[in-house]
């Protein structure tokens, strides 16, 4: 599925860009590499790539520029480099229209994960009405959740908060996104709702509300719905 | 009232007394001279001319000199209502009269302003003795800045202020001095406005300035004494740091470069799958153990730097023990890990990243001190207005002596086979649980091993049912 997509690879760090293109190369994807800000722009518009992968960190200026500049006129899926405790630009990243990111060090899986995930979300055409990940299947226009084939009862605020992390099924959405999703503006600062919330779904869906499988906390960050890859067998 | 008040303060209002006091005199002299000789009706005139100096000085004394002499000679001396005399002898009478008063005047006026004066000085003393000692209680240059505005101000009265640090000050300046000491400019000692000084002005701030200067001194000199202090104490932190990090590197370094040269060595072509897998596995634990090292290097640098600001918010600890396991699971490969948590835990204020970080160190600290594949416990529940985490491991246990000290800065446990460590992973822990205001400490465990033992506060709003079920 990875055949004749294009990466844009936009980093300054030539080890950081030679394992990316190592990791991604390999997979069958077609790596564009630039340094700066300046040529991550040129380079976004006439390398038409599918996807880009961007260090916030830049010799001539800040990821973000180019991030805010990009989503002027097109909406190239875009996964931020971070690192740790920097969990401030995360969000801010995020708010300003990046689909994921990933906290340097990172390993190989992990990146190949978020590069599939971002690509498969802009492929799909319509919002799907069945989101299903390992066993847990959610069916968003009857508003019925099932956990391998049993019917889950869920609250309203509770399918809510599920049905926000499933339209965004495996996209990281910050705290203030899910807030704003399921209670409205005035609630963005209302962490805790969102916390019981979440410990009361996972009760409900995980079979260990204590080593999650499908709602993932992102530290510092927010909430995902981790979609398992698609098994061959399953 | 203020009315009568604004008519006193008139220029022309003591000219008016003097008038009405001579022209009181001359009806009092006017029934006395029955009685008495003319030349003593004089004495009437004299006293209202010691009056008016003591009252308004000189000036108004002279117009009651010259007033008076008019008044007797017109009103009381035959013939009356006119200025010549009979008798010459009182031309001598009015002469003298007049060079009396006016002495009189003269002497009584100076009484008046040497009294003034020195009432004046001894305001001024007191705003200079309120100024020096507001002064010996300033802790930095605001401080004396705060001193100079209000109370040398007071001494001159015009608005004073010492610019330093390049601050601006007000506009015009009728005086200024720059203050120095032995270690340079402190700052510029400037009396606000264009009206020049008068002379006790720029003797009292003289004064002043000398006085500034010797407190900035002291202030500069406690303040390259704090200085040396401080990098001293960061210096011999640095020292310690260095060594505990070289060391503390070198470990997983050491197994990185091995493991990679040999999995990357062609004469090792013929190297088993499975020992190559475990190489590979092996390097990246240890880079994955130095990552690791580096976020609790970062932290000590906060923790050390005294800027630890935590950014708080509402947690579920289940949600946050659960990331620590997720990401400790490099440490804890092939450990039964049981956790047991309260199932209606209270939401805990708390720094995510930090206590993560805490539980990170605590669970590889679990994993590094006992047998490998022994279990972990991970235990968080409710105890009074705490919530407890503790994690419990199977090792050879703590030394009663090491309870305390293990959680000091490069404090290593000693003992044959120790694996690497910089000996900040527990001092880190106890620095964050202590700013959230908890405790954290080590106890030994029924059935062997240590727990190790952290609490966090429950606020009040944490108790809030939130519709948890």
């Amino acid at each position: 599925m990875a055949e004749g997509k294009r990466v844009l690879v936009v980093d300054d760090e030539r080890q950081i860009r030679r394992f990316l293109r190592a990791a991604l190369s390999t997979q069958g994807y077609t790596v564009v590499e630039v340094g700066t800000v300046h040529e991550a722009i040129a380079s976004a518009n006439t390398e038409q790539p599918d996807l880009m992968i961007l260090d916030l960190g830049l010799p001539d200026g800040d990821g973000l520029s180019v991030l805010r500049s990009l989503r002027q006129w097109s909406d190239l899926p875009v996964i931020i480099l971070t690192v740790r405790g920097h969990e401030a630009d995360k969000i801010t990243a995020l708010d300003a229209g990046a689909d994921d990111y990933l906290t340097k060090p990172f390993s190989t899986g992990e990146l190949l994960a978020r590069v599939r995930a971002a690509l498969r979300r802009r492929g799909r055409q319509e919002q799907e009405l069945v989101v299903v990940t390992g066993h847990l299947a959610i069916d968003l226009g009857r508003r019925q959740v099932t956990v391998a084939g049993e019917e889950v009862h869920l609250t309203a605020t509770e399918f809510a908060l599920l049905k926000g992390l499933a339209l965004h099924a495996g996209k990281v959405l910050t705290h203030r996104n899910l807030l704003t999703m399921v209670w409205g503006e005035a609630y963005e600062a209302e962490a805790h709702m969102l916390r019981v919330n979440i410990s009361n779904l996972r009760r409900k869906l995980e079979r260990n509300p204590l080593q999650p499988s499908y709602i993932i906390t992102e530290p510092g960050v927010g909430y995902r719905l981790r979609m398992a890859d698609p098994e061959p067998h399953a | 009232m203020a009315q009568i008040k604004k008519l006193l303060r008139t220029p022309w209002w003591p000219y008016v007394e003097v008038a009405t006091l001579t022209f009181g005199s001359t009806l009092v002299g006017h029934v006395a001279i029955r009685h008495i000789t003319p030349v003593n009706v004089v004495m009437i005139y004299l006293l209202v001319v010691v009056v008016t100096a003591l009252r308004w000085g000189e000036r108004p004394a002279v117009a009651a000199s010259v007033l008076g002499v008019f008044a007797l000679d017109f009103f009381l001396v035959e013939p009356r209502l006119s200025l010549t005399v009979e008798d010459a002898e009182y031309v001598v009478t009015f002469a003298v009269l007049l060079l009396v008063a006016l002495v009189i005047g003269r002497l009584t006026a100076q009484q008046r302003e040497h009294a003034a004066e020195l009432k004046k000085r001894e305001q001024e003393t007191a705003a200079l003795y309120a100024f020096s000692r507001s002064l010996v209680s300033a802790r930095s240059l605001q401080d004396v800045a705060d001193v100079v505005a209000e109370h040398a101000g007071a001494a001159v009265r015009r608005p004073v202020q010492l610019a330093y640090d390049g601050r601006a000050v007000g506009d015009g300046a009728a005086w200024s001095s720059p203050i120095t000491t032995p270690a340079g400019a402190a700052g510029t000692l400037v009396v606000l406005g264009f009206r020049p000084l008068a002379k006790w002005q720029v003797r009292m701030m003289e004064a002043v300035s000398g006085q500034v200067a010797i407190v900035c001194e002291r202030l500069q000199m406690s303040e390259a004494a704090h200085r040396a202090r401080l990098l001293e104490e960061a210096e011999r932190l640095q020292d310690a740091l260095l060594h505990s990090i070289s060391h503390a590197l070198r470990t997983p370094l050491a197994s990185i470069i091995g493991s990679l040269g040999i999995v990357g060595d062609p004469s090792q072509a013929g190297l088993d799958p499975a020992v190559r897998q475990d190489l590979l596995d092996t390097a990246r634990e240890e880079a994955e153990r130095l990552n690791w090292l580096v976020s609790n290097l970062l932290d000590m640098t906060r923790l050390e730097s005294g800027h630890l600001t935590l950014s708080a918010d509402w947690h579920d600890l289940e949600d946050v023990a659960g990331v620590a396991l997720s990401q400790a699971a490099v440490f804890l490969r092939g450990r039964p890990v049981n956790g047991r948590l309260d199932r209606d835990l209270p939401l805990v204020r708390m720094d995510q990243t930090l206590i993560l970080q805490v539980m990170g160190n605590l669970l590889d600290n679990a994993a590094k001190y006992s047998p490998a594949g022994s279990a972990v416990d991970l235990d968080v529940y409710r105890r009074g207005d705490m919530v407890e985490v503790r994690v419990g491991d199977r090792g050879r246990g703590v030394d009663p002596d090491d309870r305390e000290r293990i959680f000091e800065k490069f404090y290593r446990g000693e003992g044959p086979g120790h694996p690497a460590g910089t000996g900040l992973g527990l001092a880190i822990c106890k620095g964050i649980v202590e700013a959230h205001g908890g405790r954290i400490w080590v106890e030994p465990r029924e059935g062997g091993g240590s727990s190790f033992v952290f609490t966090l506060p429950v606020g009040p709003e944490g108790e809030a049912d939130y519709g948890r079920r």
